[in-house]
């Protein structure tokens, strides 16, 4: 099991600058992104 | 990708950045090196406290490997010298190296100077023993291992004659490399595997390099090097360039979760300062990136790796709480092993992510009120047409990659790879993620890539060796519209709409608050867009006295295909929700005034003045006498071709100097239409205008580097490293898109508001488009390149010095200083024309900025 983001911090996106009427990128995120995530796996070598 | 308080961002490297014609840095770094190096990169803004926090996190956490000299882009060589007893050169030995894993066994011999060297060999392990004719004895060295880029530099001595027993001595290599003059980070196979990541994405993993750091770039996030632009990165993949040509990042861009199976790794090496002559197409850094092959041995891997809402925490209080909603799930293997024992092999990876969330469950917006009543409009006004509108929106972000790879050892002196790599994405609802954006701003994000890489290595004689290696690959982007379209309505004439099977609603967004957002985004669809990409790449490494040559040459051609066909449906941007609403409802001729009236006839009160509702409308057509299903539509080629010599001379031991020279020259795609007959062929003889109309090639491009290590005492406890160079970057095709087209010879944007409605005409209803392909320009809007365009330079010098204190602890010191200049960029606010003498260079100059005019190489204006 791994944890992410253990303390559970603020992960804010890639927020866009200026005002968003007269934006013209492709890509924006905004708000906030992982909180604390647990992640359960297996892995197998041979 | 996370940023942490202490983040070491570096100037953002966005296109539209204006004022950005050269950066500057100075980077001191501090590393602490336990067992494993543990680095941290410390901006010498940053406080101490901030620094200590940081080495402290890190050190916790990150187990990197010592950085090695970088003398080779996938693979390894050993060199060194042989003596005899009494410390004299051995001529004619012959020296046998082994490669553990595979059975490659090859032999070379000493030259008159004792000195011998083996290029190109595979990362793994290796036995070398050393005969000579004269019966001096056997040497014999164990386990030493090679990584890529790395020489291991060997000084072998027989003892006395009465050794005719075999001398065996296990290697351990030493803690600091004697001969790295760079600024490197090694990841290697088992830190790769061992170390946690969030997404099996390798990428994020150049993040434990000191001096990367990551800023927003053209699509999304890109890696910042030492200070430099993201698009300046060079990402390589088994020694073949692994850059999107259109974009400027590494294939894929930002949005596939991932490209490859991380457990396909065998090595990854970020070269942030320093690297030697054979790399290039670079100012920032190089990421190198070495896929495993198979050996004599039947290995492989599975994994399942889950991550879920519910083994998940909820946003803090003061953000909202809440929990999100998601679920991701990643499974895939690797498998290698020998077709025929020692002479051929293979090795296959395959991973697979299925994941998916719900963003925007809550809409953070500073109207909700607002909000509502425009939802409730849209509803209204189209029913069923935009239900889930402003509702949570369902994201999927899914993702495949094959890796399948066949190494052949043809015999002890040719080696030869074949490799095929295929990655796929695809983001439903992936565009964008903002909280006053609807349902319908978001499109299907694919990518999806096919690459095919051959190599050959060969050994041609005893002292030189061939290496080559060739690519083609080719990447699609595809962006598709899901949402609804204007019933009725006829589409803009471009085949991309013959898929959606009508009008999408234009891309419309209002108020200036919060900036709502609805229909097709400007950028949406594309299809096609793909690029290819043939890459070939020839060097020669020989040994002569004690220097080590290798000189190469490496030829690019891409190609870009794609049509874009921007505002084609239309972009209105209104002052307020009620403006839009107003403009819907009573046409297309509802004007607001100055006093606070409106009217639906277009006309204000006297003494008034119109103010909106409509800012802005823009609408991409091509101009008459060229076929409207033509826009936007561009197929071009960019070659390169570069050429480079290198030196890697031991000096005496424990003192090692790398001298190299590289060229490179590009040849840009042109312009679609002949300078003389645009809009502004008046122009071109006039010397206040900046360009003559065509894309400048560039071949003046000369790059000198430098790297000097000095293994003090000889005893690898204190290492010395400084280096120096130019790097030139690519500038990525972009930026040359609208200069080849939007020329007003070819396509146009017609733009309209409502206070110019008198003079321009109308703004057309929503559900009506301009009749473009018959409107003669007026003003238009052309984009020209600089007639001194130039690739962007970067200047580098960084030294360091290393200590070893024995029991796995050693600490570094280093500085490093780069700059910048050539920098592109899309307006010229030092151009007169623009004001320069009454405003823009007073504040330049404010900023240092106007003495950089000679570096400005991009303009864009309109010419009445």
């Amino acid at each position: 099991m791994d944890l992410f983001n253990i303390t559970n911090a603020d992960n804010f996106l890639d927020t866009a600058l200026g005002s968003l009427l007269f934006n013209f990128d492709g890509s924006i995120r905004s708000g906030l992104g992982d909180t604390r995530r647990a992640q359960i796996g297996v892995k197998v070598r041979f | 990708m996370t940023r942490t308080a202490c983040s070491s961002q570096p100037p953002e490297g966005r296109f539209t950045h204006e004022r950005e014609v050269l950066i500057e840095v100075d980077l001191i770094r501090v590393s602490l090196t336990f067992t494993r190096q543990v680095s941290v990169f410390i901006p010498r803004t940053r406080t101490l406290a901030c620094a200590l926090a940081l080495v402290l996190a890190v050190a916790l956490t990150v187990g990197v490997a010592p950085a090695r000299a970088q003398s080779a882009a996938t693979t390894g060589i050993i060199r060194g010298t042989v003596y005899n007893a009494s410390g004299e050169p051995v001529p004619d030995a012959s020296v046998v190296i082994h490669h553990l894993e595979t059975g490659l066994r090859t032999v070379v011999e000493t030259t008159s100077s004792g000195a011998f060297a083996r290029a190109l060999l595979p990362r793994g392990t290796y036995t070398i023993w050393v005969v000579s004719e004269f019966n001096l004895g056997e040497i014999r060295r164990e386990n030493l291992l090679l990584h890529v880029g790395e020489t291991l530099d060997l000084d072998l001595a027989f003892r006395a004659i009465e050794l005719q027993e075999v001398t065996v001595t296990a290697e351990q290599a030493p803690f600091l490399d004697p001969e790295d003059a760079t600024q490197s980070q090694r990841l290697s196979e088992e830190i790769v595997d061992a170390l946690p990541n969030n997404g099996r994405n390798l990428i994020d993993l150049t993040l434990l390099t000191p001096g990367v750091a990551i800023s927003q770039g053209p699509d999304g996030e890109v890696l910042n090097i030492g200070g430099q632009r993201g698009i300046f990165n060079n990402f390589m993949v088994d020694g073949a360039d692994f850059n999107n040509p259109f974009f400027g990042e590494q294939r894929g861009g930002q949005r596939p979760a991932f490209t490859f199976n991380q457990d396909a790794v065998e090595e990854m090496v970020v070269v942030s300062q320093g690297a030697p002559a054979e790399f290039g197409r670079s100012s920032g850094g190089f990421i190198n990136v070495v896929t495993r092959s198979g050996t004599n041995e039947f290995r492989g891997s599975a994994h399942y790796f889950g991550q879920w809402d519910a083994i998940s925490s909820e946003y803090r209080p003061h953000r909202g709480g809440g929990k999100p909603e998601f679920g991701r799930n990643q499974f895939g293997f690797t498998f290698g092993g020998p077709i025929v024992r020692d002479r051929a092999f293979f090795f296959v990876a395959y991973d697979q992510q299925v994941a998916s969330e719900t963003k925007q469950a809550t809409r953070a917006v500073q109207s909700p009120a607002k909000l509502g009543k425009l939802d409730n409009f849209l509803r209204t006004r189209w029913p069923n047409l935009f239900d889930a509108e402003f509702g949570p929106i369902s994201r999927s972000d899914d993702a495949r990659a094959v890796t399948a790879k066949l190494d052949f050892n043809l015999n002890a002196l040719n080696q030869a790879s074949v490799k095929y790599n295929y990655a796929w994405s695809e983001q439903v609802n992936g565009t964008f993620d903002v909280d006053s954006w609807g349902l319908s701003a978001n499109g299907v994000e694919q990518d999806y890539s096919h690459a095919i890489n051959v190599g050959l290595r060969s050994l041609l004689g005893n002292t030189a060796f061939n290496e080559f290696r060739a690519q083609w690959a080719i990447e699609r982007r595809p962006r598709r519209y899901r949402g609804p379209v204007l019933p009725g309505a006829a589409p803009p004439p471009t085949p991309q709409f013959d898929a959606i099977g009508g009008r999408p609603f234009p891309d419309i967004a209002m108020d200036f608050a919060d900036g709502f957002r609805i229909g097709l985004p400007f950028f949406l669809p594309i299809h096609p867009g793909e690029d290819t990409r043939l890459q070939l790449i020839d060097n020669v490494s020989f040994l002569t006295g004690d220097h080590l040559f290798k000189a190469g040459i490496e030829y690019n051609r891409t190609r870009v295909k794609q049509q874009f066909i921007g505002f084609a449906n239309g972009r209105y941007l209104f002052d307020s929700v009620d403006g839009f609403i107003g403009f819907v409802d009573q046409g297309n001729r509802f004007v607001t005034c100055s006093d606070g009236s409106s009217s639906s006839e277009g006309i204000c009160p006297e003494g008034t003045s119109i103010t909106g509702p409509v800012l802005l409308y823009l609408q991409s057509a091509t101009v008459p006498g060229v076929p409207p299903e033509d826009l936007g539509r561009q197929s071009f080629y960019t070659n390169e071709l570069a050429l480079f010599i290198q030196d890697t001379w031991k000096i005496r031991t424990g003192l090692v100097l790398n001298l190299g020279l590289r060229w490179e020259g590009v040849w840009h795609p042109n312009v679609f239409v002949d300078p003389e007959e645009t809009f502004y062929a008046p122009y071109l003889s006039d010397p206040r205008f900046p360009s003559n109309g065509t894309i400048p090639d560039d071949f003046n491009n000369f790059q000198p580097r430098f790297g000097l290590t000095w293994n003090v005492g000889g005893k690898d406890a204190t290492v010395v490293r400084a280096n120096a160079g130019s790097y030139y970057a690519r500038i990525p095709g972009l930026v040359f898109a609208q200069h080849r087209s939007t020329n007003g010879a070819f396509q146009q944007i017609l733009f309209r508001s409502s206070v110019d409605a008198p003079v321009l005409g109308p703004v057309p209803p929503i559900d009506e488009l301009i009749d473009g392909a018959s409107a003669t320009p007026f003003l238009p809007e052309i984009h020209v390149s600089d007639r001194e365009l130039q690739l962007p330079r970067t200047w580098s010098f960084g030294a360091g010095v290393d200590h070893a204190f024995g029991n796995g602890l050693a600490a570094s010191l280093s500085w490093q200083h780069a700059r910048t200049d050539n920098l592109f960029r899309f307006v010229d606010r030092n151009a007169a024309v623009l004001g320069c003498a009454a405003v823009a260079c007073i504040r330049d100059a404010a900023s240092g900025g106007n003495h950089h005019g000679p570096l400005q190489h991009h303009q864009r204006r309109q010419f009445p």
